[in-house]
């Protein structure tokens, strides 16, 4: 059994990118409707969910053969591509408005409180659906067992509910000293109230995961060989230090503890636990894709046969987009996660925009 | 097509014929042979599987392909229009049988790009780098035979090229439409089946068993 080589790394990222940027936006709109203290983190939530979107499609443009032609790409309505690429836009264009008409240029709907969660709704709306599109479109694919589950759409929800989560937890700690109107305390409050909705749903993404895995291990050899490249396989170093401990394990306790002191000095401890989280994440894209052992090398006939070849190798798919774990994808992540320890690192020692 | 697996010997000629056809790039293979070995000892076999595009009348690729560019014509040959595919590979990853296959625009010898034979070849099968490719029965033979009057599956003029590089005679193509051909009969009489039928995509390929015994009952599939 061979995993898929017909989607690679760019896959990965606009997999990541898009529940990240749909995770930010849903929970930077339902923060508007709270208390003033989270307006600072719904504005980095509706800023930066769009423009996390608008690098994904870019990037999925870039990854098609002949981009040229991508003009095409609505022909077919009943393609969970096609849907998805209307879904994206409409949300594209909600998002630019909320940005435009309330972060930058105009400020027009600081004041009009109910337009702007009305529009907010809206934008939810599609953001949902670019959340669990993407989760859609793997899980139509019946010839790859792995994916082809219910279960998918939903994880890649809660994923994307969680990122966001953890994104806006990062970005108000990192303007912390930006919001107008409230003390640096309320912010640090509001902070320990999103790491407490982390918590809750980094434990409902464990569970998620391990009912995956139960549920997709089933009579079919491709996806019983999924779950064993993920558990002892050759995935099994990003499985187990990637996203259980490094993803779920380390920001849950890392948060728990931080609600537990109830300090100030928590607010690093969040940030780590965002950067965790986000790494976590961009594991959990890779090792989708990577874990997706399609039907093709099964047996075709027989309910005996034990193995299937190729008799003659001609390869389908190219080495540039296994995703067979080598020094690249060990890089790759490495290099994000240590981008994200900087950020971090100057994040919480220099707070941006120090008005006070 | 029917494909008769006891009279496979995997000796490729489908595999090198279509190639010669079809002037595939570098990497892509329309057809493939695969093996596999199936029953327990002492009723244990090795069997050769060869797998063109199986032209599923439930067409998974078909579903899937977000520009329409893959269409099925009224004989129900599946085909892709190269000019609107965007090379997004959605169908090689939902075909089940994995028929599909990337053109990279990959060259045999690479240091001297395409030679003039693969440059010929280009101006008699339509081949666009960055498409997802698959087997078209060779819709061309069969469109220029058809429009001769000629049958397809009867005359070598008119059937695709794997069909007539067989040495063994494994492969039987014709209309399955029509009831009272060849292929249709065979396909009724001894047991044919289609291949990964769980999936419901209804193929237009049907295999022969590959052990005489199992057509006698002795063994089963």
């Amino acid at each position: 059994m061979i995993a898929q080589t017909t989607w690679g790394w760019f896959l990965v990222w606009e997999l990541f990118l898009g529940w990240v940027g749909a995770g930010t936006y849903i929970i930077g709109v339902f923060l508007d409707f709270w208390r003033l203290k989270f307006r600072l983190a719904s504005k980095i939530g509706v800023m930066l969910g769009p423009l996390l979107i608008l690098v994904r499609t870019v990037l999925q443009f870039a990854d098609l053969g002949r981009p040229m032609n991508a003009i095409y790409i609505l022909g077919n309505p009943s393609s969970m591509i096609s849907i998805g690429v209307v879904v994206i836009m409409v949300f594209l264009v909600v998002g630019a408005i909320h940005i435009g008409l309330w972060i930058w240029p105009f400020k027009v709907l600081e004041k009009a409180e109910k337009a702007r969660r009305l529009l907010g709704l809206l934008g939810v709306l599609f953001a949902f659906g670019t959340a669990l599109y993407a989760g859609i479109l793997l899980g139509v694919v019946a010839a790859v067992p792995f994916w082809n589950n219910s279960m998918l759409p939903a994880l890649f929800l809660i994923s994307a509910l969680s990122t966001g989560l953890a994104l806006v937890t990062f970005g108000s700690a990192v303007f912390r000293r930006r919001s107008v109107g409230v003390t640096p305390e309320d912010i640090q409050d509001s902070i320990r109230h999103l790491a407490k909705a982390n918590a809750v749903l980094i434990g409902a993404e464990l569970f998620v995961i391990a009912t995956y895995l139960i549920v997709v291990h089933g009579p079919s050899p491709a996806a019983d060989v999924s779950v064993q490249l993920l558990l002892a396989g050759y995935l099994a170093p990003f499985f187990w230090a990637g996203l259980v401990l490094v993803g779920l394990a380390l920001p849950l306790g890392l948060n728990l503890l931080g609600i537990a002191r109830r300090a100030m000095s928590s607010l690093g401890m969040y940030m780590l636990s965002s950067v965790f989280v986000l790494t976590g994440s961009l594991v959990l894209s890779y090792l989708i894709l990577a874990a997706g052992v399609p039907v093709t090398y099964e047996p075709l006939f027989g309910t005996q046969a034990f193995f299937t070849i190729p008799a003659f190798l001609g390869s389908s798919g190219s080495e540039l987009t296994s995703l067979v774990p080598g020094m690249y994808d060990y890089a790759l992540i490495g290099a994000f996660f240590v981008v994200l320890l900087i950020v971090y690192g100057v994040g919480s020692v220099i707070p941006v925009g120090g008005k006070k | 097509m029917v494909i008769d697996l006891f009279r496979c010997v995997a000796c490729q000629s489908c595999t090198v014929a279509c190639k010669a056809e079809n002037y595939t790039s570098a990497g892509v293979s329309w057809h493939r042979v695969m093996q596999q070995e199936y029953g327990t000892y002492p009723t244990a076999r090795r069997s050769f599987v060869p797998m063109p595009c199986m032209h599923c009348d439930n067409t998974p690729c078909l579903k899937v392909c977000p520009t329409g560019a893959t269409y099925k014509r009224n004989d129900g040959i599946v085909l892709v229009d190269y000019s609107k595919c965007i090379g997004c590979k959605y169908c090689m990853q939902a075909c089940p049988y994995g028929a599909r296959q990337f053109n990279d625009g990959d060259a045999y010898f690479p240091e001297i790009g395409l030679t003039a034979f693969e440059k010929f070849g280009g101006t008699l099968v339509e081949h666009v780098p960055g498409t997802a490719e698959k087997c078209t029965f060779c819709a061309h033979r069969i469109d220029e035979g058809v429009k001769n009057g000629l049958k397809p599956g009867v005359d070598p003029e008119a059937t695709p090229a794997c069909v007539n590089a067989c040495p063994t005679n494994a492969r039987i193509f014709g209309d399955l439409d029509d009831s009272n051909s060849r292929i249709s009969r065979i396909v009724k009489d001894y047991h044919a089946e289609p291949l990964r039928p769980e999936f419901g995509t209804r193929p237009s390929v049907y295999y022969l068993p590959p052990s005489r015994s199992v057509i006698k009952g002795e063994l089963k599939w």
